[in-house]
């Protein structure tokens, strides 16, 4: 996942490894679960239980962090950045690898926290350049500008979409990273679901997940121009809900200009050409593949 | 209060919303005099259904009223035996309209409040009985933060009359308003979440709250049309106070649009949240 050259992995390199090798699987596998994989000097890994989600984030990282990347000039050096709802810290590492200054991960749930801290401690990263906060964002007192704000997997498992707009716009950024899930519906609405999973419960097994359109529209209300990001996969293997149009990413500025970003075509709304357009991406895909 | 010095003091607003009689013939102007209908109807339709659960009367209630523009159903509940009444609204001078209305109605000081504030970030101190929702819900972007309020507050009982989006399912249309200097409108965002008549239901039961769209028993539907074409309906939500007696609104017939929107693709449109 590393990029070559990024700071932060070069920092790392000229100093004594903290953890050793068996000590580092010792505390990795005290962990019941991981949902990311993380790879670490001497071979270590974090054990995902389906492997296909090592393709996910590779593909994840083409759709929309590579597109961050290159609204920057190539890297993130000297940028502070946000991750709501950080997980075990997998965007946060990658923000940091791409050179940013500062993270701060914000994350209700205290073992993803634990695992970050440990993801971290193990990739040498020098404490002062991140931090992460247990938290439920709905209560969170933010204080700090950040430059960049990840809102990744987030939006469509909380009920208040306004709020967490709120919470976002309070960080006064330049830019906004957001992956959600999406409601297919071809018109500006949020759809009434139910999470599945509470591991990813917010605050109410509530959720308002909303359309595309929905999502462009409350970014307007904050005065954020929303660009849904072409999609750029390579392999679908584990990203069904991408292809499906139920999960799209995008990004949103206030003042930056977001012309150079590739964006994906709104689906056409008549069910039979959108049947026919996935399989002419499958195809495209299969063929490139 | 003599009958001059309220007149003036009525006149002093530029507007008025409900229509209030006064002793000595004294009446609030309001500029559509189909409103004056449409409010008698409203009576009928949710204000007597939320006196039926409470056999007939609201006595010994603390009533909280949302939005409560000025005061004309924090009066309802008032003359309908309400202990106390705090009615909160996020335009000054609906409060003033408020105070001159229970002044002139010489409504006890001591059973009622009118408190300006946007609702969403004012600090609901006291518990209530019965929260007032009316012409609220479709004005708002927060229609969880809402019910927070509610269940701040300890209310068994809520009434939301509300516009709805016509879809078959639960969901929130964004929708905006416009202008938000217009009285009538939010204080906050333009955006608007208007709920579907399944997303009142589905919101109140993450709540505790068993809900009944109440039948519409209108008898005559001058400026009415919202309600007469489904698009605007009141729900009773409770907490362990029957509902069993109200009568129910029938789902509307999907119309072809959201029947062309919702059925071809169905298995795939409802998503199961990852």
């Amino acid at each position: 996942m590393a990029r070559p050259g990024a700071t932060g992995v070069g920092q790392t390199a000229g100093r004594e490894f903290q953890l050793d090798a068996e000590e580092l699987e010792d505390r990795i596998a005290a962990f019941p679960l991981w949902n990311y994989q993380f790879e670490f000097e001497n071979g270590v890994r974090t054990p995902i239980a389906d492997w296909h989600r090592v393709n996910r984030q590779a593909q994840r990282r083409r759709h929309f962090f590579e597109p961050l990347l290159s609204l920057n000039g190539g890297d993130l050096a000297g940028k502070r950045v946000l991750d709501l709802g950080c997980s075990s810290g997998f965007w946060a590492l990658a923000a940091l690898e791409a050179g940013a200054e500062f993270v701060l991960g914000v994350e209700a749930s205290e073992t993803a926290v634990e695992q970050a801290g440990l993801v971290f401690e193990a990739k040498g990263i020098e404490p002062a350049r991140y931090r992460f906060d247990v938290a439920n964002i709905f209560e969170y007192e933010l204080g700090e500008r950040f430059d960049i704000v990840l809102c990744l997997g987030l939006l469509n498992v909380v009920s208040k979409p306004v709020a967490l707009f709120e919470l976002m716009d309070g960080a006064q950024p330049e830019l906004i990273v957001i992956d959600t899930g999406l409601s297919r519906a071809p018109t500006k609405l949020f759809e009434v679901s139910r999470l599945l999973e509470s591991r990813n419960r917010v605050d109410y097994d509530m959720v308002l997940v909303p359309t595309r359109r929905a999502v462009i529209e409350l970014a307007g209300q904050f005065g954020l121009r929303a660009v849904p990001l072409a999609q750029n996969i390579t392999d679908y293997t584990s990203m069904e809900d991408y292809r499906s149009q139920q999960r799209l990413a995008f990004i949103c500025s206030k003042e930056r200009a977001l012309g150079s970003l590739a964006a994906e075509p709104e689906p056409p709304s008549n069910p039979w050409l959108a049947a026919l357009d996935r399989r002419a991406r499958s195809l495209r895909a299969r063929l490139r593949g | 209060m003599d009958t001059r010095e309220l007149t003036e003091r009525i006149a002093a607003f530029p507007r008025w919303h409900y229509r209030f009689e006064f002793e000595g013939g004294v009446s609030t102007p309001i500029a559509k005099p189909a409103e004056a209908n449409r409010h008698e109807q409203r009576k009928r339709y949710f204000f007597e259904a939320l006196k039926q659960i409470h056999g007939g009367s609201l006595v010994g209630k603390r009533v909280l009223d949302l939005g409560c523009n000025a005061g004309f159903w924090s009066l309802q509940a008032i003359e309908a035996g309400a202990d106390f009444v705090l009615g909160v609204d996020g335009r000054r001078m609906h409060v003033e309209q408020a105070d001159l209305v229970f002044e002139a109605k010489r409504v006890e000081r001591s059973r009622y409040r009118f408190e300006e504030a946007n609702i969403f970030t004012h600090e609901f101190a006291e518990q209530f009985d019965v929260v007032l929702c009316l012409g609220l819900m479709y004005h708002i972007s927060k229609p969880v933060e809402l019910f927070e309020i509610f269940e701040g507050v300890g209310a068994d009982v809520v009434v939301i009359d509300t516009s709805v989006s016509f879809a078959p399912a639960a969901f929130f249309e964004v929708s905006r308003d416009r202008n938000l200097d217009d009285p009538r409108n939010a204080v906050d965002y333009e955006i608007v979440l208007v709920p579907t008549r399944g997303a009142v239901v589905e919101l109140a039961a993450q709540f505790g709250f068993k809900t009944v769209c109440l039948a519409h028993n209108m008898t005559d539907y001058t400026g009415m049309h919202d309600y007469q074409i489904q698009r605007r309906l009141a729900f009773i939500c409770a907490k362990g106070v029957s509902l069993d007696a109200l009568p129910r609104e029938q789902p509307p017939p999907v119309t072809p649009w959201w029947q062309a929107l919702l059925n071809p693709a169905r298995r795939g449109w409802q998503r199961a949240t990852r």
